[in-house]
């Protein structure tokens, strides 16, 4: 939890090995049976291969998260959309020397206000592990595979980079994410303006794109976008919140949270985190459908839809979810 | 060079030069340690500095005779109050009086490794650069030039000799933007219909870059490398490799090479076609009749089997950089410059065609003649009593201020660059850069930092040694590759055991899936 810009200055670290040993001690637990991701989306979709690696705890890693995204806060997750008060006891660590533990809380809501009121004063990055969950819930309220769809992502961009054909790998992300059904190219372009603020340690603002000129693009075969001209702004609160596209006095709603709307770097196929925006970058933003456990309940979609982060659109799904194929059976021993 | 790391508590688990070539390792890394110090985000203290480990730590960098020193404290630079590596500046030069010491904040911006990264470089080529300068100036002594020195940055604007002796970084990429700009100046190059590929052949690297249609150069996106090393900022988008007229051909019963190694500018003394004994890529030129140097009758009795084996060799190396340049696989014409250009084929695989400008052995002179004069603002201002459009406009106007004042034509001074950023989280800051620029005023007055002592003895460098590049491309085949996935005689289920590639994969689609950077 925390700004990316301190991760970006005082690199990785072990706050949440820190954190899992300070909730453990507190529970009185000794050992864990398998230790899995809040969220698969950045940093913390690495941080349980950390704390399982080894080096530290040597369990399992689940193929499984409560986002298939990332989120701003620690109550967006599919686990609250179907239940409550399943995230204290929970530990926050600071990697200089500081521990919190919240012991309970009144909703889910207010851990996350609470703890990142802590994490501000703490340096703006800390660790933190939530009250250990069971099988049963895992498997009910988890999004299943969403490790192999990260790892499927990066390797696209592996192969694009192998095989010069990273102006193309937009269009393989989407088929390996399940196809033009699944997943859609919303727009190309070039990023003209960034505008930021911070508040309350969410990064907030947003992002206009305009299309460029048919002959600055090597666009032959490309698959089509959802919008070719006129311009497309993505407001952001840590993530990606909707995708507008404008033309002249016209503006439309094409794509909005819970899907995923993603922002690569043409150049290197890679994704823009929200920090790295930049005027002048060229872009295609692609965007993919949201896992059904954020769509069953009408609590998924108000902690996880676009009137979460203050946006009066109705959810409408780019496409019809695929789950990822699981890595794990697939290259499992026959 | 010696690094001293300032943070209490982080850093440890990264240590520096972790995404360096080990090459490059081997010879740059003297020595580094980490010692108390360090910010937070709002700017408060991770730790204070210990003045005596800083002294405990020179102490051990004067017993490896190391003579250049980098400081990188987290957050420095949004240090505006302690100024931490100033302070560990001072306490070092007290130390060890005589070293070069770069401070990380001087050189790059917020993102730790890539600002170390960038300041090490920096570091180890201060020598090199001040005897550059100092060599310019004999020169313009010997040839009584009564006039100012500029040097060209990598962005293509100038700065004059003293800044740049002090950040040669700036300026060791400038070769390739003046090329580009050069070749898009005598090819006059004005919105054609599709981007260009340069490739600048000189005597010991090739530099391969992309011309927009709009006649500039590509920047590199948000990741950039030098020699391998991630570093953070603004840099032309090229291709480097070690191939120029001065490359050593070398032929073995099996196999002919050419580079990475070269003459360098002993070409008009080593290479056959002046006498001298070394093969190099301009003598198989000769010999097959593309070129006329030198004495053409020393080399009428070249192998034609290493003839033709070298050529396909340069061929290839070409054809290969220039692909990494594309983003699709549709040809592109493709502009030849440089000195060396003369040993390019005929025809490139992936060039729709293949041009050579008028003058084009001079498009980098000409590039560095066309130079636009830039001024810079890096301030940061509130936002409570003026909006951040405010503050921008305000940022702008200094940075076009600061380019008249650099010798900017007024009139021709347009804003090439805009960053805003906010600072902190509680009081409304914003870090605002800007960059103008304009053309430079030949009539202005300039004042410059004359090095009085422009009778220094200017020792001409030995031949070039250029390091190969890495051309190993990844390990793993990305097409073949299989994760190893083995079944748990404790569960009975099959579980994944994670590699290195895995784990690229993993953060590079989990920053697609969100949020921040994966550091891996």
């Amino acid at each position: 939890m925390g700004a990316p810009a301190v991760s970006a200055e005082r690199l990785a670290s072990t706050e949440v090995v820190e954190a899992t040993k300070a909730l453990m001690e507190y529970l009185r637990h000794d050992s864990f049976d398998a230790v899995m991701a809040l969220e698969i989306g950045g940093g913390n979709g690495l941080e349980p291969l950390l704390v399982g690696s080894s080096k530290f705890f040597d369990r399992p890693v689940l193929e499984y998260d409560f986002m298939a995204r990332a989120y701003p806060t620690a109550w967006q997750i599919t686990l609250c959309a179907y239940t409550e008060g399943e995230l204290v006891p929970c530990a926050l660590d600071s990697g200089d020397g500081n521990t919190i533990i919240m012991t309970r809380a009144a909703n889910d809501e207010i851990v996350d206000r609470a703890l990142r009121a802590s994490c501000s004063e703490m340096g703006s990055r800390v660790g933190m592990a939530l009250k250990p969950t069971t099988t049963d819930k895992v498997k009910r309220y988890g999004v299943s595979n969403s490790t192999s769809l990260a790892w499927r992502i990066g390797r696209c961009i592996a192969r694009a980079h192998a095989t010069n054909t990273v102006s193309r790998v937009a269009e393989s992300i989407i088929e390996e994410v399940g196809g033009e059904k699944t997943a859609k190219i919303l727009f190309r372009g070039k990023i003209v303006a960034v505008e930021r603020r911070l508040f309350k340690g969410h990064s907030y603002g947003e992002i206009t794109i305009s299309g460029l000129p048919a002959d600055e693009e090597e666009n032959k075969g490309a698959m089509p976008a959802v919008a070719t001209d006129g311009i497309l702004k993505i407001p952001f609160k840590n993530e990606n919140i909707v995708a507008e596209h404008i033309v002249g006095e016209k503006k439309e709603t094409i794509a909005m949270v819970p899907d995923l709307i993603a922002v690569l770097d043409s150049g290197s196929g890679r994704a823009l985190g929200v920090p790295e925006y930049k005027y002048g970058l060229r872009v295609t933003v692609i965007c993919i459908t949201c896992s059904p456990r954020w769509t069953d309940t009408a609590k998924g979609l108000e902690i996880g839809g676009p009137g979460a982060f203050g946006f009066d659109v109705k959810y409408k799904p780019i496409g019809v979810y695929v789950e990822p194929k699981s890595v794990v059976l697939e290259y499992a021993p026959q | 060079v010696a690094i001293i790391r300032l943070s209490k508590s982080f850093l440890k688990e990264i240590p520096p030069f972790s995404e360096f070539p080990p090459g490059l390792t081997n010879i740059i890394n003297g020595y580094y340690c980490h010692v108390s110090g360090g910010l937070a985000i709002d700017g408060s203290l991770e730790a204070p500095v210990v003045e005596e480990e800083v002294i405990r730590e020179c102490q051990k960098i004067r017993e490896l005779n190391l003579t250049a020193v980098v400081i990188a404290g987290v957050f420095s630079p949004i240090d505006e109050v302690f100024k931490q590596e100033d302070f560990v500046r001072r306490i070092v030069l007290q130390e060890l009086p005589g070293v070069d010491v770069v401070c990380s904040h001087e050189v790059a911006n917020i993102g730790f490794m890539e600002r170390e990264n960038a300041a090490i470089l920096n570091a180890s080529i201060l020598k090199y650069a001040r005897r550059t300068v100092g060599g310019f100036k004999s020169a313009m002594n010997r040839l009584n030039l009564k006039c100012g020195l500029f040097l060209t940055q990598n962005d293509g604007t100038l700065v004059d000799s003293a800044a740049a002796a002090k950040l040669p970084i700036r300026t060791f990429s400038s070769g390739a933007t003046n090329s580009m700009r050069g070749a898009a100046y005598l090819s006059g190059i004005k919105g054609g219909s599709t981007s260009t590929l340069v490739i600048d052949i000189g005597g010991t690297t090739s530099d391969v870059g992309v011309l927009l249609p709009s006649g500039f150069p590509r920047q590199a996106n948000a990741y950039v490398t030098v020699a391998g090393v991630s570093v953070n900022y603004s840099m032309p988008h090229l291709e480097s490799i070690g191939l120029g007229g001065g490359s050593i051909v070398r032929a073995t019963s099996s196999d002919v090479t050419v580079g990475p190694d070269s003459v360098g500018h002993y070409l008009t003394s080593e290479s056959l076609v002046f006498s001298g004994k070394t093969m190099t890529a301009t003598d198989i030129s000769v010999g097959a009749r593309k070129a006329n140097i030198g004495d053409p009758s020393l080399v009428e009795n070249l192998d034609k089997n290493i003839m033709n084996a070298a050529q396909a060799r340069i061929k290839i190396l070409l054809e290969r950089a220039i692909d990494v340049m594309k983003t699709s696989p549709e040809p592109l014409p493709v502009l030849l410059v440089g000195g060396g250009s003369i040993i390019a084929p005929e025809k490139l695989e992936g060039a729709s065609s293949l041009i050579r400008p008028p003058f084009h052995d001079v498009a980098n002179a000409v590039g560095a003649a066309v130079g636009k004069v830039g001024g810079v603002v890096d301030i940061v201002q509130g936002t409570s009593s003026q909006t951040v459009v405010e503050a921008t406009e305000r940022a702008k106007k200094m940075a076009t201020e600061r380019a008249v004042a650099s010798g900017a034509i007024e009139s021709s001074v347009t804003i090439a660059e805009v960053e805003a950023m906010p600072l902190q989280y509680v009081t409304n800051q914003v870090r605002i850069i800007v960059k103008a620029v304009g053309e430079l005023d030949l009539g202005f007055n300039h004042t410059f930092m004359d090095n009085a002592n422009g009778e220094e003895v200017f020792e001409p460098e030995e031949a070039k040694r250029s390091a190969a590049k890495a051309f190993a491309g990844p390990s793993v085949n990305p097409m073949t590759y299989h994760p190893e996935v083995v079944v748990s005689k404790e569960s009975g289920h099959p579980e994944w055991f994670i590699s290195e590639t895995d784990l690229n994969w993993l953060a590079d689609g989990c920053y697609v899936l969100g949020k921040e950077a994966a550091y891996t």
